[in-house]
């Protein structure tokens, strides 16, 4: 094959060319930089819960207990233990606060992905709505357990956090996300992920160890939306628990089902798309000219989110990017699943 | 016959209060094609979802190649060597039919995550032996023109012929087909007579897919399902009266 590297370069391609923008990034109106900041930080959540709900399709709504995990883990370890990194290095310099950056963001990522090995356990004997609400009621429990940590500031917030987030490492972290799921997804190794979602009774019995599966891929997306959450604490330099709760994760699963469940483009569009939308109508919200109605809806955004879903479902159930495999022919065995596994009359 | 492919000794399973498979004893030796027949109900595939470790037996002792694999999860069980089919047909509906196939190579990986994170050239090796061989076999049952269809696209007995294809890409050393003639006509039973070369060829000369060189017809719902006798004794007759090949209902192979 000629092409075989060209994912790896793509990648290097992405991380080099974020790299230069990000360094003529000085000019950019700040609040805008902060913006495209956000689509990246999105991006990665977004195309992280992908690879749990759309590819392995199991449904997970703790996407920000995951988020919140590393944000307060790498905001913890960047603000309260980087002295001694910096008396050892020389000072906070370009060198020591990179290698700074990446440590906390890592070390994030991993505190998130052992609580998603955590998470992973009981995916493996729910399925559908009950783990649905197994790992929404996680995201709730990681944010009052948060809440009532004293040392990260409780319910008031942690703040005096570094700001170390650039162009560079959020679209580095992002183009390092999309990369590793798309080439995972596209290997027979990562084929698995797909058999899991569409068959559990087949996969095991051609092989496929559905528990190795489902666990891989919730460790996987919850340290991405650790490394994620690292990079929002360090962008916003101020944290507080009530940003990581029920509906910070339905926006990322929003994102999940507008793009098209398994379809990390779409995933990615979707992410840019709602953030600039979500955005956008901040301003709609104080446009004195429009009705009250639609100001009140502007400012509202799980209306805003009901109002997409709504839409999604009506007009494009298989979101926007996605397929819908089934339509047409009828495929055997493909019939309502019951409860235990239905082999035969 | 020397030890057994598989041996079953006083399988019982109950679900419940009820007895779906009572003191069932089976042995299948390498080379053998075994027919299973029996009324509806009598618990055929829950023989083969036992064996393929869906069930756990209630008590007695399933031996493959002198190990026990009572009690392993279906996975592992598949990676011992035991491949089946479903009845109703279960096929990776969202994926190719190239890719339902590559599903099967899935338990003989070397490589795993790393790899196909770090794609360097083992990687490409065994992806390109892996495509080769998949092709391979679709070629061989006539599936190649199939190769990037959705598998729902497939017509019933194509899909059928899949999941067949789908069980030897994990290079069974016992193949259970649970109901593999089903809904097919004449001329789809036909086509299923082609088989891989190599190890099943041994099969051709005994016979096709849906024949069989030794059919086990045995009597289920002894006690435990009262209200059973009259419809046992019905199918019995029936099933007796049609001993022929339309009245293979599972097979079982036993690969060298």
């Amino acid at each position: 094959m000629k092409y075989r590297h060209i994912k790896k370069w793509i990648l290097l391609a992405a991380i080099i060319l974020s790299g230069i923008v990000s360094h003529f990034s000085g000019g950019i109106n700040s609040y805008y930089l902060q913006i495209i900041i956000f689509i990246g930080i999105n991006i990665t959540l977004a195309v992280g819960l992908n690879l749990i709900n759309g590819y392995t399709g199991q449904f997970s709504l703790g996407h920000a207990g995951f988020m919140a995990i590393g944000a307060y883990v790498a905001a913890y370890l960047s603000t309260e233990h980087s002295a001694g990194l910096f008396r050892a290095l020389g000072g906070p310099n370009f060198f020591s606060i990179t290698l700074l950056f990446i440590s906390v963001l890592i070390a994030g990522g991993l505190a998130a992905a052992a609580a998603g090995l955590i998470v992973g356990v009981p995916s493996l004997r729910l399925k559908g709505d009950y783990l649905a609400i197994v790992t929404l009621g996680f995201g709730e429990i990681i944010r009052v357990v948060i809440q009532n940590t004293d040392a990260v500031g409780g319910p008031r917030g942690y703040s005096g956090i570094a700001n170390y987030t650039t162009l560079f490492w959020t679209y580095s972290v992002a183009a390092i996300t999309i990369y590793v799921v798309v080439s995972l997804i596209d290997s027979t190794y990562g084929r698995g992920f797909l058999t899991v979602r569409d068959d559990e009774v087949a996969s095991e019995a051609v092989g496929i160890s559905t528990t190795r599966y489902k666990v891989t891929a919730f460790v996987l997306g919850a340290f991405f939306a650790g490394v994620a959450g690292g990079l929002y604490a360090h962008s916003t330099t101020y944290i507080n628990p009530s940003g990581f709760d029920f509906q910070r994760s339905i926006e990322i699963v929003v994102m999940v089902i507008l793009g098209g469940m398994g379809s990390t483009a779409g995933v990615a569009f979707a992410a840019i798309l709602l953030t600039l939308l979500l955005e956008y109508l901040r301003f709609v919200s104080g446009y004195q000219w429009l009705p009250e109605i639609i100001r009140r809806i502007a400012a509202n955004r799980v209306i805003i989110y009901s109002l997409v879903l709504i839409a999604l479902m009506l007009l494009r159930p298989q979101g926007l990017f996605g397929r819908l495999p089934r339509r047409g022919i009828p495929i055997g065995g493909a019939t309502k699943r019951a409860k235990l596994p239905a082999l035969s009359a | 016959m020397p030890s057994p492919l598989l041996d079953l000794r006083q399988c019982t399973i109950r679900f419940g209060g009820l007895t779906a498979v009572s003191a069932f004893d089976l042995q299948i030796g390498a080379d053998e094609l075994i027919g299973l027949i029996g009324p509806n109900g009598a618990g055929k595939t829950t023989i083969f979802n036992v064996v393929t470790g869906v069930y756990r037996p209630t008590s007695g002792t399933i031996i493959f190649e002198n190990k026990p694999i009572a009690g392993l999860r279906p996975n592992t069980i598949a990676r011992r060597g035991v491949a089946r089919t479903f009845q109703n047909i279960r096929l990776f509906p969202t994926l190719t039919v190239f890719d339902n196939v590559r599903a099967g190579f899935n338990l003989r990986l070397r490589h795993g995550l790393a790899h196909a994170l770090w794609r360097m050239g083992t990687f490409y090796r065994e992806e390109n032996e892996v495509a080769r061989q998949v092709d391979e076999l679709l070629e061989i049952f006539d599936l190649g023109k199939f190769r990037d269809a959705l598998c729902g696209s497939l017509s019933y007995g194509d899909q059928r012929r899949l999941e067949i294809v789908r069980a030897l890409a994990t290079r069974p050393k016992l193949l259970l087909l649970d109901e593999p003639a089903a809904g097919m006509n004449p001329r789809e039973k036909e086509i299923s007579d082609r088989r891989p070369t190599g190890r099943a060829r041994h099969e051709s000369s005994h016979g096709n897919l849906s024949a069989r060189n030794r059919t086990g017809l045995w009597n289920q719902n002894r006690g435990g399902n009262p209200g059973a006798s009259a419809g046992e004794s019905e199918g019995h007759r029936s099933i007796s009266g049609r001993r022929n090949e339309e009245s293979v209902r599972s097979t079982c192979f036993g690969f060298s």
